[in-house]
């Protein structure tokens, strides 16, 4: 008795396993975890770097010009 | 021991080549400075006759035949050279900046050309970005 028990009892968990393995999939979960990685451009300003390079320059020129200038009557 | 005082005597050379090299570097400032200093009035003379005006790119250039302006052949031969002169200068000073600020010497032109237009006295004629000749109006 006990082994016919057992039995029905292997076969009833097999044939259960069995109806219920295509199911299993729905069990599943999923994660998915976005990682961007964005590489910025590197950022060239021309607008400034025109403006420094034209200031440094106006500066020599003062200082080459600037007593000339002070002399010159056509210049305020 | 000999190794060492051709070294030193090596070292010594490049200190004076140096200190040579800046002082003529500043002697040469100087002296254009001095040049065009005495060259003011007659640039303002022509200036102020409308024969030459300011161009965009920082130098003098001729408006007007000046054989038509003024008689004395003398006088017409003396401006050309002087205008030829102070725009060599010129050239040279904007040279020696370009290479000190490490720019074209184009830059350093224009950035005089637009100094002088902004700063330009009423009847001087200059030369605009686009390449239009306008004589500065008078202040109202």
């Amino acid at each position: 008795m006990k082994k016919v028990q057992k039995r029905v009892f292997f076969e009833f968990f097999s044939w259960a396993a069995l109806i219920l393995m295509p199911f299993l999939g729905g069990c599943r979960t999923r994660h998915e975890v976005e990682s961007a990685h964005r590489i910025e451009p590197v950022e060239v300003k021309p607008i400034h770097i025109t403006i420094d390079v034209n200031i440094r320059v106006d500066r020599a020129l003062d200082d080459f010009f600037g007593d000339l200038d002070e002399a010159d009557e056509t210049i305020q | 021991m000999n190794k060492h005082k051709v070294s030193f005597v090596l070292l010594v050379l490049f200190a004076a080549g140096l200190l040579t090299t800046f002082s003529a570097g500043a002697a040469d400032l100087a002296q254009l400075r001095e040049r065009m200093r005495v060259r003011i009035p007659t640039i303002n003379e022509l200036k102020q006759d409308g024969a030459v005006g300011e161009n965009n790119q920082g130098y003098l250039e001729w408006l007007r035949d000046p054989g038509d302006l003024y008689d004395e052949e003398e006088r017409v031969n003396e401006y050309e050279e002087k205008v030829e002169a102070e725009n060599n200068d010129r050239r040279r000073v904007y040279s020696l900046i370009a290479a000190s600020q490490g720019v074209e010497k184009t830059l350093v032109g224009e950035r005089r050309a637009s100094q002088i237009a902004a700063s330009a006295v009423p009847g001087v004629w200059v030369q605009r970005e686009d390449g239009e000749w306008v004589e500065v109006p008078e202040e109202e």
